[in-house]
């Protein structure tokens, strides 16, 4: 085996005579994003996600829309502060069951038809959602169900991609895990013909809340 | 289709062969030139995608000026994150930490996210030899990997099927017919994939970007097969090409902003997962372990020479679809790696010219590759010089004495004219045939399908 010493050895042996060059990133290159909460509809809306806004009050009926074309779905619903508490008792009104998430475990959560879980960040240019596996969050309830739905704060939709990675490196504790996950999942390996659902949710619902 | 290709032949031979494929020359030619227009489409959504381009070769020039620096200092971060890492300085040394990785797990499977790097490494064949079966999980990639074909695009694998072929190919996988349509045939892949993520005690991925300051490793991807292959498995290893590291998010941020636009003109990949080793106290799930394995297997010899920019590359697949060769012939004409303008000049640096070299000519030297390219590499440039290696070290000795001929017989008014004559003696000998092939073995290729062109008198320099 060559070993770490040896192999950094061999490149800085290579650089030698390559000048050290700088960079410096102009501070004003990412888009202007006028009003955040409407882009982010619009933008979440053209890669195939769903948008909806509600106030406290709403979500419940949200919720129940959401679930609206299943038949007693299973649905795995995260722990996190984000999920506000209408949540479940309107997945039990629609005739649903509700697996808590982290209890329910991973075998719960591929069972479930649906996972409901906290974004912690919203960036209005793409529609993209900041998704962390800090604890309780983890990683299942939005990757296994096909269909997921994200609760994200109005205040939280930043303008740019660029800006929810200030944000995650401005954060104390890393989690292992961030996904910056924008729409369904999808492929066109298949002829350039456009599918949603390959292997994570195939069905994007953000529901943006404001007080 | 790919076992026609032999590899052990040059470029031009295989280039023959795909042209006689008029079916999977037009699914590459569509699917390419829906991507190249996809790609302007997404520059545009930029505020200045020029300027932006500038800035995103200055960031990779700096990391690569500071390579050693950078990714000391990925290691460092990445450990203190709890991970593993591993600097490998070859192929055969990156496969048996893999190998040693799965068998501290008693792995039986290993589902894999799209990955070229494994690919150059042979990891698949070294897994399936250990009895750790490999299963890629990119949707085209997986369809490659059940046709025993190597991928032929890098970012679309099986751009060179169609549905039909891919319909054929499930239905004697499900051992029952399933229909000519793309979402039932993505519908069945996601079932059965499905029960390889749970199952699988490894999880194997490559790395967009490492990104050194902050010990996150960048991985983008639409599916969401890259989120499952580093979050179901027990352990997780990744492997990056050590050129491939940025320093911090600031840099990545510019970089995400270009790599996906570059490549179909979305402004992001449906998912770009920030990896931060293994979970952590008190996370529900996600893997026990995360390995990083960063490979040299010959990239150091690009480092500070001519060759050098060529190092920048981010693997958008871009200058794959702007290039008029590629847009013909397809991927498995060449290396079956990296293909396209960016794989003829790094399959022969990394395997060497002389072995190689002869995947240089699998250009025009229109430059469409280099003024696509969101780091501005300059292939053409590079292609270049990859050929004048090659003539040096690769090419024949008749190669070498005819261009010694032929630079012999321009190097004097009288003598050009001579040639000039001579060549239009020929041109009316073959008069609108095609040039019959030739039993020699450089001008027989050459001539095959060519039609001399009519010269003007007095050789085209009358005054």
């Amino acid at each position: 085996m060559t070993g770490r010493a040896e192999f950094l050895e061999r490149v800085r042996a290579r650089l030698e005579g390559v000048p050290k060059t700088t960079v410096e990133i102009p501070s004003d290159w990412a888009v202007e994003v006028d009003d955040p909460l409407r882009r982010f509809e619009a933008e979440l809306v053209a890669v195939g996600g769903r948008f909806h806004l509600a106030r406290e009050a709403e979500v419940g009926d949200v919720v129940a829309e959401i679930l609206e074309p299943f038949e007693s779905p299973r649905v795995v619903i995260t722990r996190e502060p984000g999920v506000p508490e209408a949540v479940s008792s309107s997945v039990q009104g629609a005739g649903g069951e509700v697996l808590w998430w982290p209890e329910a475990g991973r075998d719960g959560a591929a069972a479930a038809d649906v996972g409901i879980t906290e974004a912690l960040w919203g960036a209005a240019e793409t529609g993209t959602i900041l998704l962390s596996s800090a604890p309780p969050s983890g990683r299942a309830p939005s990757l296994l169900p096909r269909v997921h739905v994200a609760f994200l704060a109005r205040d939280r939709i930043v303008p740019t991609v660029a800006d929810l990675l200030d944000r995650v490196a401005a954060m104390e504790t890393r989690p292992s895990n961030i996904v910056l996950a924008t729409g369904p999942s999808k492929t066109a390996d298949i002829e350039n013909i456009l599918v949603r659902g390959v292997h994570a949710p195939a069905e994007v619902h953000v529901v943006v809340t404001q007080p | 289709m790919s076992l026609d290709y032999d590899y052990s032949s040059d470029f031009g031979e295989r280039a023959l062969v795909s042209l006689d494929q008029p079916k999977m020359r037009s699914a590459i030619k569509g699917a390419v030139e829906q991507q190249a227009v996809g790609r302007n489409a997404g520059l545009a959504t930029l505020k200045d995608a020029p300027a932006l381009r500038e800035v995103a070769a200055r960031i990779r020039d700096h990391n690569l000026s500071h390579l050693d620096g950078h990714l000391e200092r990925l290691a460092e971060t990445w450990e203190a994150a709890g991970g593993s890492v591993f600097f490998a300085a070859d192929a055969a040394e990156a496969r048996a930490y893999v190998l040693d990785v799965a068998r501290s797990v008693d792995a039986r499977t290993a589902v894999k996210s799209k990955s070229m790097v494994t690919e150059e490494i042979g990891l698949n064949r070294a897994l399936s030899e250990a009895g750790v079966e490999p299963v890629e999980t990119d949707l085209g990639q997986y369809i490659v990997q059940k046709a025993g074909e190597p991928p032929s695009h890098i970012v679309a694998p099986a751009i060179h099927k169609s549905k039909e072929d891919v319909a054929e190919l499930f239905s004697t996988l499900a051992g029952r017919p399933l229909p000519n349509d793309a979402h039932e045939l993505t519908d069945y892949a996601r079932v059965l994939l499905r029960r390889h993520f749970l199952g699988a005690e490894l999880g194997i991925s490559g790395v967009n970007f490492g990104v050194a300051d902050e010990g996150t490793l960048c991985l983008a991807t639409n599916e969401g097969n890259g989120r499952m292959c580093t979050s179901m498995p027990r352990a997780h290893v990744a492997i990056m090409g050590m050129e491939r590291v940025v320093w911090d998010f600031e840099q990545l941020a510019v970089l995400i902003n270009l790599l996906a636009r570059s490549n179909t003109g979305q402004k992001i990949t449906q998912y770009t997962s920030l990896l931060h080793g293994p979970r952590r106290a008190g996370e529900p799930d996600g893997p026990e372990q995360s390995h990083l394995v960063i490979l040299d297997n010959g990239r150091s010899n690009i480092l500070g020479t001519r060759f050098h920019q060529a190092l920048r590359c981010i693997r958008c697949g871009a200058c794959l679809n702007v290039c008029p060769v590629f847009r013909q012939v397809g991927g498995y004409a060449y290396d079956p790696v990296y293909s396209g303008p960016i794989g003829a000049v790094i399959t022969p640096l990394l395997k060497g010219t002389k072995e190689a070299g002869d995947l240089a000519h699998a250009s025009t030297l229109c430059a469409a590759c280099s003024e696509v390219c969101p780091v501005r590499i300059p292939l053409h440039d590079l292609l270049l010089y990859v050929r004048q290696e090659f003539a040096r070290d690769g090419a024949s000795g008749a190669e070498r004495a005819a261009y010694r001929a032929w630079s012999h017989a321009w190097a004097t008014p009288r003598r050009f004219a001579l040639f000039v004559g001579a060549g239009r003696l020929l041109g009316w000998l073959a008069r609108g045939r095609s040039l019959p092939k030739l039993p020699l073995p450089l001008l027989g290729r050459w001539t095959r399908g060519r039609r001399l062109p009519e010269l003007p008198r007095g050789g085209g320099r009358r005054t």
